[in-house]
């Protein structure tokens, strides 16, 4: 057996997108702009339909994304230049290099958009990428 | 590196770095006991050449998976060689933190310094 814990819990979840609440997801945000509007059946007539379906009829102005540091790890409430925030990130053991994810200007969501993150007064380049980071190779 | 060690031509902080000082100038880095909490060291982002450092301030950073710790100086002085190896290579600072794992040469500003820092005997009974 091999001792596991909540570190290498987070570079797992994190190479296949998944979110976390408390980190990606919060009451400040909801499905639309985390990306998880397939999740959601507004018809369904649950509390907060009505505001889901205007979010998802007007689309979101920020959209949770994920990307790939060029050099160093951007953390979690790291601020990306130009508005969002870094809200989940890590060093991916299966690609080597700082991954994760944050909310971005819905116009710097697109994949392979350069964001600049703010990394402890330090300037780090970042891409967006798809989902997900990682696929195992079968 | 499984044991700890701490050898004894060092200089130690309380901060968990050591200095190894050769005339007016001295290559540091962080301990054994210092690697071994941090875990696995992921990264490493030097200073810059020309940096200006002060005793018992941070000047640097080393991040592992989970946590970005401050790197305190042990002395003061003016950078004049960082590791770039390191950057590449950042687990030599955990598989040999006096040897390939050294962080940064420094011109010392002040070499009496050294007298507030501790031996090698001091710095391993103040672990325990």
């Amino acid at each position: 057996m091999t001792p596991v814990g909540l570190g290498a819990r987070d570079t797992l979840r994190l190479e296949v997108c998944y979110h976390l609440y408390g980190n990606d997801l919060m009451e400040s945000r909801g499905p639309i702009e985390a990306g998880l509007g397939w999740c959601v059946k507004e018809d369904t007539g649950f509390i907060g339909a009505e505001a889901i379906r205007v979010a998802r009829d007007r689309g979101p102005s920020e959209l949770l994304v994920p990307f790939v540091t060029e050099t160093g790890i951007a953390r979690q409430g790291n601020a990306i230049h130009g508005g969002g925030e870094v809200t989940s990130g890590t060093l991916s053991p299966s690609l080597g290099v700082g991954i994760g994810m944050g909310y971005v200007p819905i116009d710097k969501s697109e994949p392979g958009t350069t964001l600049e993150i703010d990394v402890r007064g330090r300037s780090r380049s970042a891409e967006v990428r798809d989902k997900p980071l990682y696929k195992k190779e079968n | 590196m499984a044991e700890a060690s701490y050898p004894d031509d060092l200089k130690y902080h309380t901060e968990h770095d050591w200095a190894r000082i050769e005339g007016d100038t001295a290559t540091l880095g962080i301990t054994w006991y210092a690697q071994d909490q941090l875990g696995e060291v992921v990264f490493f982002d030097p200073p810059a050449v020309g940096t200006t450092i002060a005793k018992d301030s941070p000047y640097a950073e080393v991040e592992s998976v989970k946590a970005v710790s401050d790197v305190v100086a042990p002395l003061s002085g003016e950078i004049v060689e960082v590791n770039e190896a390191l950057k590449d290579s950042p687990e030599q600072i955990n598989e040999d933190s006096y040897g390939e794992g050294w962080l940064v040469k420094i011109k010392l500003s002040d070499p009496s310094e050294a007298d507030s820092l501790l031996d090698a005997e001091s710095y391993r009974s103040s672990l325990s």
